[in-house]
């Protein structure tokens, strides 16, 4: 049954709230993508700063991004996942790589 | 824009973030700080949150599932996108609702904007919403924590109430009578041993232990039950009633709290399992019959006191209940089953005697409040005046109230007053009772004392018939009356025109007192009787009451004239038999009306005619005064002629008399006359002129006021309005040849000849 738009442009303010029982949230996965252009040794630099991994991790992740066109780099929660990607983002513009970031729901 | 409040809370979230080593300041970070923001929790609470259980949860996810960051590394944590998106947020809305300071409410809102974070997942799980949220900051609305309690019970078969619940809603629902002792909330109990005797043994009973004090209001229900609670808290009961709680219901807070249904029954089974698992609880009702009925929906006759019904009758539950007669049998006895459950006991206005003790007990607080102190013969002219002029409340609630209106009137008066005496206390009863300015006021007493000669100068030729009036007046002024009986029923009878009306008027003029007058020729049908004393149920008017009932109860102070009592409906006459006897008239309602302060007056023509007859032989006076007794005697019935104070015989008019009413009503027309600027000059030959030609011993004083009229008024008033005197003058009446001239002067003493009566 469609509403009158009106009513739902109002639902979308979500005054009313959908009493369903909450779900603890869910996590997400920063996925980092390859590109012809930005280094390797950068995102190893990212890898380190950003998401703490030790070198080797740091390496292997940057190889499976390298050679399978993407890789996670961590798994978190969602306020950090997003925080993260954003800096990721930012460092990679500051140097002007074209670095692209998501964060995806965990499976 | 943000308050002093929320900056130290957002730093203080900064600062655990750092102590922590997280990497990052996360809305979890500041829920935690908020949970030692004022605002915040006073919000949270508010919105039925678990604010342990909050922060405990928190902390473990803080401390497990956020990574710290090795010690050795220097660094200062980030605030998360999410974060900043929450006080950026916040920032518009306050700003474009043109306020400008920010608090933990609006960061509160913000944040559970957030979705996925764990932060909002925890507040969720305690059922707050951000609408909850925003419903309190801008309305003060609490959330009904009732409602999760309903949600949260697990459904047992047995129908108990989970604990938890039942000692909230216990602690809701009933106020601890022993707490108000300790507080000194309630006054000591004095007296009434027959009463507590009674009660004692009731709630010692195996079956139906449940006492119910049954009384008029005011005579001390609810203080009784209070005043138990005060002798158990103070060790002054015996030994077996030693460890009694006692706890006062109240139902107007559950039925205020019962939003859905069932919330009602729930609530009130819970207050009732609370006291049945305590054996030494009792549960005070007052105002029991508002039981019968409350909380039962439309179409089901399940009702409060359905539920009390069964652990009443297994003993389980001990109840003391207190309600009124009237409304006992209107309402509680109804419902059989219940009331058969309690044991009656009367409570009884208290004696006299031990109100004066109960007052004396309770003046402390009295005198505390009010800043002054009542002498020991305030206190017993206060419990004296209010037994006998106060009628329609009772003992001891009527005495405490004068006391308490007495302490009001000295701290409101301008002169600062320490000492509450009698006269301060009988000049409030006087106020509240409605007697006009009493209680043998100086001036009062000179009235008394001249109210013969008051009375003789405007009415002649009767000082017998005021004699006797002013004597049973001065009888009754005195205190020497009798009780339960008007002040004076008098029957007034005699020849037309002699002054009967006249005198009742006048005596309530002199007296200052109210003065109703019934003319019964509008009494002469059957029917008649209900506009006195109000229609019967189901009858036009039955709200109004009667006319008499009502006249006597504004004003009990009262002349009762009722005129030409002979024309009554005989059914009135039985009424008035009441009136005599008993000083009181019940109407419709059954509102009693109090006649003691009445003097009744009737007047009657009865008798006049036969009187008239001349006769030949004995003296004529004695032998009028037989012929009018015999025809009062054929015309009333014993019963009310036995009931009379006095059968008042009035005179008819003597020469001499009529004199002085001709002198009288020229007098009247003389100050009437100087209010136009015009001065009246009779002669003394006119004066008995008048006399002569106004005479008419049958007739009495109207043929003269006719006369007057005839030969003197209209005259006057054609030069008043037309000719010469309009603007004042003099007007002479003298006699010239046995006829009546009028000799007109105006103001400039140009005399006009006038005319002559025929």
């Amino acid at each position: 049954m469609s509403q009158d738009p009106k009513i739902e442009e109002f639902q979308q303010d979500s005054l009313i709230d959908e009493r369903e029982k909450p779900v603890p949230p869910k996590r997400y996965n920063v996925v980092l993508y390859n590109d012809d252009y930005t280094t390797t040794e950068f995102v190893v630099m990212v890898l380190e700063t950003i998401f703490r991994h030790s070198n080797e991790e740091a390496i292997r992740i940057m190889l499976q991004i390298h050679h399978h066109g993407m890789g996670i780099a961590g798994l978190f929660a969602k306020e950090i996942a997003e925080t993260k990607m954003f800096e990721t983002i930012r460092l990679a513009r500051q140097f002007e790589y074209p670095l692209q970031c998501t964060i995806k729901l965990e499976e | 824009m943000l308050t002093n409040e929320l900056q130290a809370t957002l730093q203080r979230a900064l600062d655990d973030s750092l102590q922590r080593r997280h990497e990052y300041v996360q809305l979890e970070h500041v829920l935690l700080s908020l949970l030692k923001d004022a605002t915040a929790v006073d919000i949270l609470q508010h919105c039925g949150a678990d604010l342990d259980s909050l922060c405990e949860k928190i902390e473990i996810y803080l401390k497990e599932e956020v990574e710290s960051i090795e010690d050795n590394i220097e660094y200062e944590p980030e605030k998360t996108l999410a974060f900043q998106r929450m006080l950026q947020r916040a920032v518009t809305h306050v700003q474009s609702a043109g306020k400008d300071s920010l608090h933990a409410g609006n960061l509160l809102v913000s944040l559970l904007r957030e979705e996925e974070s764990y932060a909002v997942y925890l507040l969720a799980e305690q059922g707050i919403t951000r609408f909850d949220i925003i419903n309190y900051i801008s309305h003060g609305i609490s959330k009904e924590s009732l409602a999760d309690f309903g949600t949260n019970i697990d459904d047992h078969d047995d129908g108990f109430v989970q604990k938890e619940f039942i000692e909230y809603s216990f602690e809701q629902f009933t106020s601890d009578l022993m707490l108000q002792v300790e507080q000194g909330l309630i006054d000591p109990l004095i007296g009434r041993q027959k009463e507590l005797d009674q009660i004692f043994e009731a709630l010692m009973r195996r079956k139906k232990n449940n006492p119910l004090l049954l009384g008029e209001p005011g005579v001390g229900k609810t203080a009784l039950a209070q005043g138990i609670a005060w002798k158990v808290y103070h060790g002054d009961v015996p030994k077996a009633l030693n460890d009694l709680r006692i706890y006062s219901l109240n139902l107007g807070s559950i039925l205020a709290n019962a939003k859905y249904r069932g919330d009602f029954e729930r609530c009130f089974k819970g207050v009732l399992e609370f006291i049945a698992q305590d054996p030494l609880a009792v549960l005070f009702i007052d105002e029991i019959h508002t039981i019968i009925g409350a909380g039962s929906t439309q179409g089901s006759s399940f009702d409060a006191s359905a539920l009390i019904k069964a652990p009443l009758a297994l003993g389980t539950l001990r109840c003391i209940g207190a309600t009124t007669y009237k409304d006992y049998n209107n309402v509680f006895i109804k419902d059989r089953g219940l009331a058969r459950r309690f044991q009656t006991i009367n409570v009884e206005e208290p004696t006299v005697e031990e109100t004066e003790k109960i007052l004396h007990g309770l003046k402390a607080s009295y005198e505390k409040h009010h800043r002054i102190q009542f002498t020991k013969a305030a206190i017993s002219s206060a419990v004296h005046l209010s037994a006998r002029y106060l009628n329609d409340t009772f003992l001891p609630d009527k005495a405490i109230d004068l006391l308490d209106i007495t302490g009001a009137q000295a701290a409101l008066s301008p002169t600062k007053k320490k000492w509450i005496k009698p006269k301060d206390v009988e000049q409030i009863v006087a106020r509240m009772a409605r007697i006009p300015a009493h209680s043998v006021s100086k001036k009062d007493k000179e009235r008394l004392e001249n109210l013969t000669k008051d009375l003789t100068s405007i009415i002649f030729g009767q000082d017998d018939v005021i004699a006797n009036v002013v004597e049973t007046i001065r009888l009754s002024r005195a205190g020497l009356g009798r009780k339960n009986h008007p002040i004076g029923c008098f029957l007034l009878a005699g020849p037309t025109g002699v002054g009967k009306t006249e005198l009742a008027k006048q005596l309530a003029v002199v007296l200052n007192l109210n003065f109703a007058r019934y003319d019964m020729s509008e009494y002469m049908e059957k029917h008649s009787v209900s506009r006195l004393i109000g229609s019967p149920p189901g009858y036009v008017g039955f709200d109004q009451g009667g006319l008499l009932t009502n006249e006597i109860r504004k004003n009990p102070h009262t002349i009762l004239l009722l005129d030409e009592i002979e024309k009554a409906h005989p059914d009135i006459a039985n009424i008035l038999l009441q009136i005599m006897d008993d000083a009181s008239l019940m109407d419709n309602n059954g509102q009693r009306a109090d006649f003691e302060h009445v003097i009744l007056m009737m007047t009657t023509n009865e008798g006049s005619v036969q009187a008239a007859t001349s006769t030949i032989g004995f003296s004529e006076n004695d032998q009028r005064r037989g012929k009018s007794n015999k025809a009062i005697e054929n015309r009333f019935s014993p019963e009310l002629r036995n009931r009379m104070d006095s059968i008042l015989q009035f005179n008819p008019l003597e020469m001499s008399s009529i004199k002085k009413v001709a002198r009288k009503f020229l007098d009247e027309l003389e100050g009437q006359l100087q209010e136009k600027h015009v001065e009246l000059i009779v002669s003394d030959k006119a004066y008995i002129w008048f006399a002569e030609h106004g005479y008419n011993a049958s007739f009495g004083a109207r043929p003269m006021i006719r006369l007057i009229q005839e030969q003197l008024k209209t005259p006057i008033s054609n030069e008043l309005l037309f000719g010469a005197i309009q603007k004042g003058g003099k007007v002479r009446v003298n006699v010239k040849n046995k006829t009546l001239t009028i000799t007109y002067e105006d103001l400039k003493g140009n005399k006009i000849q006038s005319y002559k009566s025929k």
